[in-house]
């Protein structure tokens, strides 16, 4: 009997260290996919961080680059968190890449990554919101689509944030065949672009306060002059200071691109 | 904090008052049975405190069932940042794209 209670609390821990492990591996290749290789650009910086709210996450950020020297971005946000949310943040992952590949702007990317994951996402209930850009550095032209995320703010000089040009679109896995419409905006030369999700403008302190839109615009317009990963260091310990640390329910997420540094920029 | 559902029908018209915090640590308690000969469904979110994506999923799981059998969705009591969430995820228009069976 007493030998019995032993090999079962001893199964018990090696299922929990074997999934420990398991987790724990998981996360290192999320890490290493979400921080792969940043794009090479001219006159203008890139850069983007995630930093889940358990061991792994469904936030996602990636880079293309696409033939003609532009690079397609794309910030997202699956719903749901841990690992369910981890596994659907690899099947965007995916459809962007594959669709990336052969579409011609943000909308179709958008249009063809819902017709590749919409039956998979509606049988899970599940659904992702999804902002795609493509980025010309050599004409300072951005053209975007939406699936039901946040605008991307703009920062233009010390002096003035605003959110970019309203464009609605469904989240991808919402409805079947859907078309995501398109918009451009022009960049000039020392526009910050700061790309997001929820996770930053609901982080809370310990008195339940969030951080709020207002705070992120703040911290952005004072600090507008840094590089685009000095910024991203910024925003994140900004948000340390006003979370005391406390550890937040949901993922953060940020992709910052710097327009006009001078000179080319690899990160 | 916790999430409460009250469920009532009058008639055809099942009533679902959502109070507290809809997100992923409550949304398990989120469980609506939609009952025979229901024709319509108004979720009442005056007493929603906060909502997250899987708490929309919650509701678009609604949507979707009560689509699939002809019963149509509405919202009551819907605050200003709820308001904007929906909109800004496209809840609306997948609710009216279900509701006309175009979709």
């Amino acid at each position: 009997m007493f030998c019995k209670v032993i090999n079962h609390d001893q199964q018990n821990l090696d299922s929990y260290l074997t999934l420990k492990r398991e987790i724990q591996l998981a996360r290192k290749i999320q890490r290493k996919l979400l921080n792969g290789e940043k794009p090479i650009l001219i006159n203008s910086q890139v850069s983007g961080f995630s930093i889940p709210a358990s061991m792994i996450g469904g936030d996602y950020f990636d880079f293309y680059p696409l033939s003609d020297g532009k690079v397609r971005i794309i910030i997202g946000d699956v719903m749901g968190k841990g690992i369910p949310a981890a596994m659907l943040m690899i099947l965007t992952r995916g459809a962007f890449r594959s669709a990336a590949e052969v579409t011609e702007g943000p909308g179709e990317t958008l249009t063809s990554m819902n017709k590749a994951i919409f039956k998979d996402l509606r049988t899970l209930s599940s659904f992702v919101t999804v902002f795609c850009a493509d980025w010309d550095p050599n004409t300072g032209s951005l053209v975007y689509a939406n699936a039901g995320h946040y605008m991307p703010v703009l920062v233009r000089g010390n002096t003035e944030t605003f959110e970019l040009p309203d464009l609605k679109g469904v989240m991808l896995g919402g409805l079947p065949d859907q078309v995501y419409q398109e918009k451009e905006i022009r960049l000039l030369e020392g526009d910050t672009l700061f790309f997001y999700t929820d996770g930053i403008v609901e982080a809370q302190n310990c008195h339940g306060e969030m951080f709020q839109i207002e705070r992120l615009h703040e911290t952005l317009m004072q600090n507008a002059h840094k590089t685009a990963s000095e910024l991203e260091t910024i925003v994140i310990d900004t948000l340390t200071n006003f979370t005391e640390g406390l550890p937040q329910k949901d993922d953060i997420t940020m992709v910052i691109l710097k327009v006009g540094t001078g000179k080319d920029q690899q990160r | 904090m916790s999430l409460v559902m009250k469920e009532e029908i009058n008639g055809s018209i099942l009533n679902v008052q959502v109070i507290g915090l809809m997100d992923y640590s409550t949304v398990d308690n989120f469980m609506v049975e939609i009952p025979d000969n229901i024709t319509k469904i108004v979720i009442d979110f005056s007493g929603l405190d906060f909502i997250d994506s899987t708490g929309i999923g919650s509701i678009l799981s609604i949507i979707h069932a009560a689509a699939d059998r002809g019963i149509v969705v509405t919202f009551e009591g819907l605050n200003k940042e709820t308001d904007e969430l929906f909109e800004l995820v496209g809840v609306y228009i997948i609710k009216e794209a279900l509701l006309q069976g175009g979709q």
